[in-house]
């Protein structure tokens, strides 16, 4: 059992390596995310240590996975399985404990840390086998998994959208917006394995028009009847809306040029800096853009000719 | 016609292919058979171009890569695509203009469910699906048997016999001697990087025979069965 935690380790340090940062760091710059992002969800809603719960356990019920629990289940005996999965599961909640400890609210810290016991009972099967069909068959893949993987916040962007357009609240519409292109940056946030760029048969120039060309008219599908929406009801706004749609495309057409920039492998800290620098500061995608757009030609050129 | 020469692969001080020359051409198929790790696998990436080696890969097309379809070991999928979707993914890589695959499914595999859900078999069927709907000229297939059940082995092999009347360039790397008997024009056997035999169809019994010899040798009396 001590060596499955040890080998958990190694994993963790290893995924720390490959993303350039050293593991020491790694760990220290985690905890300040950590603590930063709980101060900042504390210090904006009411409703704060409800949605940490509902953080907290979903992060848990990912190692719930059915596939991981039969495959520890098969390893190890009945009893050690028990054991390794309440003691993962305790030390993946025990932060936020501490953190809802910190603020006062010792009952939801109790609750939390008795339901991540309980969940070390569970066996999720996150393979969903009904087949949720979308409006992107015709160009898979990105916005066809993305759709599938996340459709519930599509969902809660729109419905944000509609809040905005009841309460008369514009800059929650424009939230609403954002979110949706958002959404669509996530969709190209991981790469794909290296045999999904293999197999086209086109420069690596043409290869990233076409992907561009695909996510703005998937991401258009989804964000102008949203756009539509708001611009009827806050017409005088109209400009501002179009502006955040046109910043939206551009925010898309960088994060994929920044995959492509690192492909095969995923994003450095560095070239994740780099885009977080672009999306803080708009004008610096002046820089940006070509800057990924060159080193993406030079990573696909390596795998498409 | 492919022209492999000199074609070497290390990792690391781990050299995986030794000098490799093969000669490819139009109508044949091409059997590679070897023990695992014997380098098949990474021979099959070289010759795909999604590994690189030193020497040189020469054929009479610009890039080979764009006529190649290449069948994996083991095939990638990824997550919440349909079997649909992913042969969709496969014939716009290669701008072939297809839509229905329903006709086209000749496996009978359900296209509407996520193809990460398939059984081993049928991940293989749906790749070999889709290299074929790409209209390639040169096929890589890595263990086309491998997983598959006995019915769609005859499909396969009938596939491959079809390739050949149309002039396609075929590859294959098999473990179970038998289809490479039904389908090779000549095998050539890999043993740790590069080839020490090359054998033509009189001659595969002979050959079949020999591995046999080789690869059995005292190891079972060694192990002491009671």
């Amino acid at each position: 059992m001590q060596y499955y935690f040890v080998l958990q380790y190694r994993i963790l340090n290893r995924r720390l390596n490959e993303l350039g940062v050293r593991p020491f760091l790694g760990y220290i710059l985690g905890l300040l995310v950590f603590v930063g992002l709980s101060y900042y969800l504390f210090y904006k809603t009411s409703y704060a240590a409800y949605l940490y719960i509902t953080i907290a356990l979903s992060t848990i019920s990912k190692l719930s996975d059915r596939e991981r629990n039969e495959f520890l289940l098969a390893t190890f005996s009945s009893s050690v399985y028990r054991r390794i999965r309440c003691l993962e599961n305790s030390i993946l909640a025990w932060p936020f404990v501490l953190f809802l400890l910190y603020e006062g609210q010792w009952r939801l810290a109790l609750l939390l840390i008795l339901c991540a016991v309980a969940l070390s009972r569970v066996k999720f099967d996150d393979r969903l086998n009904v087949t949720l069909p979308t409006p992107f068959y015709r160009f898979p893949f990105e916005f066809t998994q993305g759709f599938r993987k996340y459709w519930f916040l599509y969902l809660l962007a729109y419905f944000v959208g509609f809040k905005a357009v009841e309460v008369a609240n514009f800059n929650l519409g424009v939230g609403s917006l954002v979110s949706v292109f958002l959404l669509g940056m996530l969709h190209y946030s991981t790469p794909e394995h290296e045999y999904f760029v293999w197999i086209y048969s086109c420069s690596a120039r043409k290869f990233l028009f076409k992907k561009m060309a695909t996510a703005m008219f998937y991401s258009s599908m989804l964000a102008v009847p949203l756009l539509l929406g708001l611009s009827a009801y806050f017409p005088d706004n109209l400009l501002i809306l179009l502006g955040v749609q046109c910043l939206g495309y551009l925010f898309l057409l960088t994060m994929i040029l920044a995959k492509y920039s690192a492909f095969p492998g995923e994003m450095s800290l560095p070239q994740a800096i780099l885009l977080g620098l672009g999306l803080w500061f708009p004008p610096l995608l002046v820089v940006v853009i070509p800057l990924f757009y060159t080193r993406s030609i030079k990573r696909l050129n390596a795998i498409l000719q | 016609m492919i022209e492999i020469e000199n074609l070497s692969k290390s990792y690391g001080q781990k050299q995986v292919l030794k000098n490799v020359n093969l000669s490819l051409s139009s109508g044949k198929v091409y059997g590679i058979v070897g023990e695992n790790g014997a380098g098949k696998t990474t021979l099959f990436k070289c010759i795909a171009g999604l590994e690189t080696g030193t020497g040189s890969i020469s054929s009479g097309y610009p890039i080979l890569k764009k006529s190649a379809g290449f069948l994996p070991t083991n095939p990638y999928f990824m997550p919440k695509i349909t079997g649909s979707e992913y042969l969709q993914l496969l014939c716009n890589a290669r701008n072939v203009k297809m839509t229905n695959f329903q006709a086209k499914n000749i496996f009978e595999l359900p296209l509407d469910q996520y193809a990460e859900t398939y059984s081993t078999g049928m991940k293989k069927k749906l790749a070999l699906t889709g290299i074929l709907l790409q209209n390639n000229d040169f096929f890589i297939l890595d263990e086309p048997f491998n997983g598959v059940d006995i019915q769609s082995n005859m499909i396969i092999t009938a596939i491959i016999q079809e390739l050949v009347a149309l002039h396609k360039t075929i590859v294959i790397s098999s473990h179970i001697f038998s289809t490479l008997n039904d389908t090779c024009d000549e095998i050539h056997l890999l043993r740790d990087g590069a080839f020490v035999k090359r054998v033509e169809k009189a001659d595969f019994q002979e050959l079949d025979a020999e591995m046999k010899r080789f690869v059995l040798g005292d190891r079972i009396e060694r192990l002491g069965l009671r």
